[in-house]
């Protein structure tokens, strides 16, 4: 039981960075595959804003605004040249480019050590049914679920979140609607790498920073992106505290070397049965 | 056996001779001066080994990801699995050294196929996300499980009271790794043989059909399963296949380096092999030659390290690019002025010089494929496709060579298809007129297994019951089609468009494609001397080494045709065939139906072209909403009250004349 819950807040942070990928997923069919770095560079910012004296809640913001802003520079500029269509996976390959460069930058100015960042979140256990779970975790599960709730109305209720859903569904046809897609997956890098910096920064509140933080994050973020389909808002929270609580229970029952891969496995097997995801849609390829 | 298929069979064999040759005088070139174990060759000879294991993975991922379409970045974890299992098999099992290392192949091998079961039916981006997840989980159980001495490596002193595994011998001869000075490293032969093995296996599959069957793949499943590809199945096939050149490579690593430390397999690894795939040129046969040496090359080379210093001078010293970013960089560089990669741009540049030199031979242009004056009844051609299409004989006389039943489709409630039946009968021509959104396309996707039967639906080719079979199988069957529009591999030939309608009746064996047996290549020249008859039998084999992409749209619909005869089909299904087509295309398109037609072949044409029909079809079927409304001869159909409505809608003024319809 002890385990469950904590994986449950463990499910939000993953949570979090699978929205990320879900929301550039969702609306331009491509992924950013530096969003690990995305994640790091969101602490490193802080801490140099931080560095310039200004109050900490306030670099927060700014940091994640401009990691937002980032966003749409590689959107314009490494993204969107390497996309022509359903076939064309180019932007895999530039953003996976960018994740080096960026890493590589990162490691040659910052250093490999780990930092704190002092000033933001919570310090110290809170009980929950007599399990003690971090606070700040606690924290980012909050964070997460509000956001989901937040994106989910968004989509559905607003006028710009029926923009988003129509170019998600049909882009060529929604341009000629007269909307216009490259704004709206400006939008989505923005939104999408604001909620990962805002999660490097929680997280890195807690356990500290290094270089090697975004990386890993990486790969339980799309694994519960995935798990939950890729498409679906709400299926990128499912699939991180699924992804959360099996790695914990695992860990906890049978080892460090089951709990680490078990994630994998459970995305492996679901992708087996289920390609779609747990609350993906199936879209058919048309001659 | 006509002598041209002779011909064309040794100039096949003379090449991959030359190949071979090629690749030893290579293999020696770089493995012979560090033989003696001078301690000033010894990094010769672990740059040259490593740039042999980067080779052989970067060659099964180039299978993968350039031909098949299915960017992998978990190529790394299958050379991780294929050098710890033969490492361990060494150590622990006593199985003599070749045992082990199959042993090793077949594990990666094996982990290749269990992967493919959840990615063979993604595609794109989640087969990159899922291979990528599944190299960093391999990376993980290498540095968590206990047996494989996590950190400390394997083996390692505390667990094997060694660091190094004992070197393989052959004969008494022992094969030293290439780590200590002055003692000659043996063992890089064996590498050196291993790697042209590999190499030579790699091009025998990409260059046959089972690598054209890749190709077709990566351009479109559905059209690829419509020549008689079986997409799971043969997504799972160079899955598993590129998971064996990984283990191979592995295999290879552990026999250089005697001792593995996890972090060797990292992700970086898994997305260098890429890097070099992409660089080199996705997809062709040298890409990955190309692409690891000017890589390894240049991270080996000094010029790294002066694009750093240069930038610690001139920009800042602490944000600055170093090897890995400087990767990155390049792999960026690549997609954006070499998308195709070095050997890809080399081969455009080749291709333009070719060109410029013999500008009549190049030039497809936008010039009509036929003259007006050339396009009356020219009986050359008609006895030619008689002759070409005349495989399969004893034809009963215009016998049912398909039939359907019932067949009723709803797309999410939406009724396309109501109920309807149809036959065609060898050696006629049966047209399927109707408005558009009638449901034509439809009911010829039904035919062929697109899209499921739903209900009572059935489906009958050649007396057997072909309902709920898979496009692949309905081609088994004897049937081949034409999409509404051509849907040709862009990039590859006219001619080889074309083989790719046979490459899945020439029932090559696998293994036989592997090891390029005699018989394959019989197989390959006559497939290449029928596909070039095919071509000439449709007057377009001028233009059999022009990408299909660049041809104009008549010719590409002449191509799709040819490729769909290449199956020899006693059943052969176009989709409004003439559609794009000026009116002495039509001409000439309706006089070659009626050849095909002549030998036997049952046709089902979908067709616009009334003109078309009137001439050609024997049997008339006309559909509205998905419903028959008409069926009989075409001269009926002129007359039928009900298809005229279906056009022209009710209350159309009857044509009976020029002088009545302005009445």
């Amino acid at each position: 039981m002890d385990s469950v819950l904590v994986g449950l807040t463990l499910g939000g942070l993953y949570g979090l960075v699978a929205l990320a990928f879900v929301l550039t997923f969702q609306t331009t069919r491509t992924l950013n595959f530096a969003l690990g770095e995305f994640i790091t560079a969101g602490g490193f910012l802080f801490l140099a804003i931080v560095a310039l004296d200004v109050p900490a809640w306030l670099a927060v913001a700014l940091a994640v605004v401009l990691i937002g802003l980032l966003g749409t520079v590689v959107e314009r500029t490494v993204v969107r040249p390497f996309n022509s269509g359903p076939h064309d996976i180019r932007w895999l390959l530039t953003t996976a480019g960018l994740s080096l460069i960026m890493l590589d930058l990162l490691r040659n100015s910052q250093g490999s050590g780990t930092k704190a960042l002092n000033g933001i979140g919570f310090d110290g256990f809170t009980s929950i049914a007599g399990t003690k779970v971090s606070t700040q975790f606690l924290l980012i599960l909050v964070v997460a679920i509000g956001v989901t709730l937040a994106l989910t109305w968004f989509t559905m209720r607003t006028t710009l979140g029926t923009i988003f859903r129509a170019v998600a569904e049909d882009r060529e046809t929604a341009s000629l609607m007269g909307l216009n897609p490259g704004l709206v997956a400006l939008g989505a890098y923005a939104i999408a790498m604001t909620i990962a910096a805002a999660a490097g920064i929680m997280y890195s509140s807690e356990v500290g920073l290094s270089i090697s933080t975004g990386q890993g994050l990486l790969v339980a973020g799309f694994a519960a992106a995935i798990l939950g389909g890729l498409d679906s808002i709400p299926g990128a929270l499912a699939g991180g505290i699924i992804y959360g609580v099996a790695t914990v229970v695992a860990t906890d029952w049978l080892g460090t070397a089951v709990g680490g891969v078990i994630g994998l496995v459970v995305t492996v097997i679901v992708l087996a049965v289920r390609p779609q995801g747990l609350l993906g849609r199936v879209v058919m390829e048309k001659v | 056996m006509p002598d041209t298929t002779i011909t064309l069979r040794r100039s096949l064999l003379r090449k991959d001779i030359l190949v071979l040759v090629i690749a030893l005088a290579v293999a020696a070139f770089a493995i012979v001066p560090g033989l003696g174990g001078d301690p000033l060759t010894i990094s010769r000879s672990q740059s040259m080994g490593a740039i042999a294991v980067a080779l052989v993975a970067a060659c099964g991922l180039n299978l993968l990801a350039g031909y098949a379409g299915l960017v992998s970045l978990g190529q790394g974890a299958f050379v991780a699995i294929g050098a710890y299992v033969s490492a361990w098999a060494l150590l622990e099992t006593g199985l003599p050294w070749p045992v082990s290392l199959v042993v090793a192949i077949g594990a990666s091998a094996a982990a290749g196929a269990v992967l493919s079961l959840a990615a063979a039916r993604l595609s794109g981006p989640q087969v990159a996300m899922i291979t990528l997840a599944f190299a960093v989980m391999v990376h993980r159980i290498f540095v968590e499980l206990e047996m494989f001495g996590r950190l400390a490596g394997y083996p390692n002193v505390s667990n094997h009271d060694t660091s190094l595994l004992e070197p393989v011998t052959i004969g008494g001869t022992v094969l030293e790794p290439p780590l200590f000075a002055g003692t000659g490293p043996l063992v890089m032969l064996l590498v050196g043989a291993l790697a042209v093995l590999s190499f030579v296996a790699y091009r025998n599959l990409a260059e046959s059909a089972w690598g054209r069957s890749l190709r077709a793949l990566a351009t479109n499943e559905i059209v690829a399963s419509h020549i008689g590809i079986n997409p799971r199945r043969r997504k799972t096939a160079v899955f598993t296949v590129a998971a064996a050149f990984g283990g191979m490579a592995g295999t290879m690593q552990t026999q250089l380096q005697a001792h593995l430390q996890p972090e060797s397999f990292t992700f970086t690894l898994s997305l260098s092999l890429i890097i070099m795939v992409i660089l080199g040129g996705s997809g062709r046969l040298y890409g990955p030659v190309v692409g690891v040496l000017v890589l390894m090359t240049l991270e080996h080379s000094h010029a790294m390290q002066g694009i750093v210093e240069f930038q610690q001078e001139n920009l800042s010293d602490t944000w600055f690019l170093s090897d890995e970013g400087l990767t990155g960089l390049l792999l960026i560089l690549t997609l954006v002025f070499l998308p195709s990669g070095l050997a890809g741009g080399a081969q455009q540049l080749w291709h333009r010089w070719r060109a410029a030199r013999t500008p009549a031979a190049a030039t497809s242009g936008d010039e009509p494929a036929l003259d007006i004056d050339e396009a009356p009844i020219d009986e050359a051609p008609i006895e030619s496709v008689r002759q070409q299409v005349q495989g399969s004989s004893e034809h009963h006389a215009h016998a049912e060579v398909m039939r359907l039943t019932g067949v009723t489709h709803s797309f999410a409630g939406l009724k396309a298809v109501d109920d309807m039946q149809l036959s065609v009968r060898s050696g006629t021509i049966h047209a399927l007129v109707g408005p558009n959104g009638a449901g034509k396309t439809t009911l010829v996707n039904l035919i062929t297994g697109v899209y499921p039967l739903q209900g009572a639906s059935r489906v009958e080719i050649r007396g057997a019951d072909a309902t709920g079979l898979a496009p692949h199988a309905i081609y088994q069957l004897g049937v081949a089609r034409t999409f509404q529009t051509p849907q040709l591999f862009h990039g590859e030939s006219a001619l080889v468009n074309v083989m790719a309608g046979l490459d899945a009746k020439l029932g090559e064996s696998f293994l036989a494609t592997l090891l390029r047996l005699p018989k394959v290549r019989r197989l390959e020249a006559q497939a290449r001397e029928r596909a070039m008859g095919l071509l000439g039998t449709l007057g377009i084999e001028e233009h059999a080494d022009v990408p299909a992409g660049e041809l104009p749209y008549g010719l590409q619909r002449s191509v799709e045709l040819a490729r769909a005869l290449a199956s020899d089909p006693e059943f052969l299904i176009l989709d409004e065939p003439a559609a794009g087509l000026n009116p002495s295309e039509t001409y000439q398109l309706g006089t070659t139906l009626e050849a095909i037609a002549a030998t036997g072949v049952a046709i089902l044409l979908v067709e616009h072209d009334m003109s078309l029909v009137i001439r050609v079809a024997d049997e008339v079927t006309c559909m509205e909403r998905g419903a028959r409304i008409y069926h009989g001869d075409a001269a009926g159909l002129q007359q039928d009250e009900r298809v005229l409505a279906a056009y022209l809608g009710a209350g159309h003024v009857t044509i009976e004349g020029k002088g009545n319809q302005n009445a």
